[in-house]
């Protein structure tokens, strides 16, 4: 997952390794195996897409059949002055209909978009 | 878009119960959908199931889905008691794509025990609400709900 480079990573969440501190004497325990285990999650307000119900910073429904081979189009997000976000695919075919948030009704501005 | 949001809300159906019964009619194309709705308990309603057709257009959910009551089944003043058609604004101008076909069909139940005078599609029983005539309003519904069941047996009969 290519944004998982972008997060911060907790550095904490590894497990710590347990340090030889006495070598000579005869080890408690010794570690043969261990798995680490992390956590992550969006530091954004983000969820499902509204409109087409697929996770936001995912491709939406539409691109999802050629997000594997197809890496040209770019699946992007969308923020309104009203702070809801959709695909800009999903948006972009609404406001044709009628231009207004599809959550609050308010009019459709297009403050940012992005990943 | 259609078809995969659409498999999405099947799926979401399923797995939540599907408590309005809300079934493709055909599996593999899932533009026709049907809806069996039990007359609200304490409502006029109460004891007759009434079909909802529901025709998914092919920008769906950009455009709202038509959805329409059997003709000559529903006896209510925002239903033309003709045609089945149904008069809602979250239908109409209200429509929003993040609906799904199970808001639809919990407006449609709000509908049925919230009828409204101003915009009757049913001019008979538009005017008694308007007037206030309730005995009126309710033996007409009555009669129309009776008179259908002693014609047809069942008001879901599937056309």
């Amino acid at each position: 997952m290519s944004e998982v480079d972008k997060m911060d990573v907790d550095v904490e969440s590894v497990p710590p390794v347990v340090t030889e501190t006495q070598p000579d004497k005869k080890k408690k325990f010794e570690i043969k195996k261990w798995t680490a285990v992390a956590f992550w999650s969006w530091d954004i307000a983000v969820d499902n897409c509204a409109i087409c119900r697929n996770h936001i910073m995912e491709p939406c429904i539409e691109c999802q059949p050629m997000a594997i081979s197809d890496t040209e189009t770019e699946c992007v997000a969308a923020w309104g002055t009203c702070g809801h976000a959709f695909h800009l695919h999903c948006i972009s075919k609404w406001i044709k209909t009628r231009e207004a948030c599809p959550l609050d009704n308010q009019r459709w501005q297009l403050a940012k978009c992005g990943k | 878009m259609n078809n995969s949001r659409l498999l999405k809300e099947w799926k979401q159906l399923i797995k939540s119960g599907n408590k309005y019964n809300i079934t493709p009619i055909t599996d593999e194309d899932l533009t026709h959908w049907q809806c069996i709705l039990q007359g609200p308990n304490k409502s006029l309603y109460q004891g007759f199931n009434f079909t909802l057709k529901i025709l998914i257009p092919i920008d769906y959910p950009m455009s709202p889905p038509q959805v329409k009551f059997i003709p000559n089944t529903m006896p209510h003043p925002n239903v033309d008691w003709n045609t089945g058609v149904l008069c809602l604004d979250v239908l109409k101008n209200m429509w929003s794509p993040i609906f799904n076909l199970q808001y639809i069909v919990e407006c449609v139940i709000r509908l049925l025990n919230e009828p409204n005078g101003d915009s009757p599609l049913n001019l008979e029983l538009g005017t008694l609400l308007r007037l206030g005539d309730h005995s009126g309003y309710n033996g007409l519904i009555k009669y129309y709900l009776h008179h259908h069941q002693s014609h047809h047996g069942d008001a879901n009969i599937i056309i």
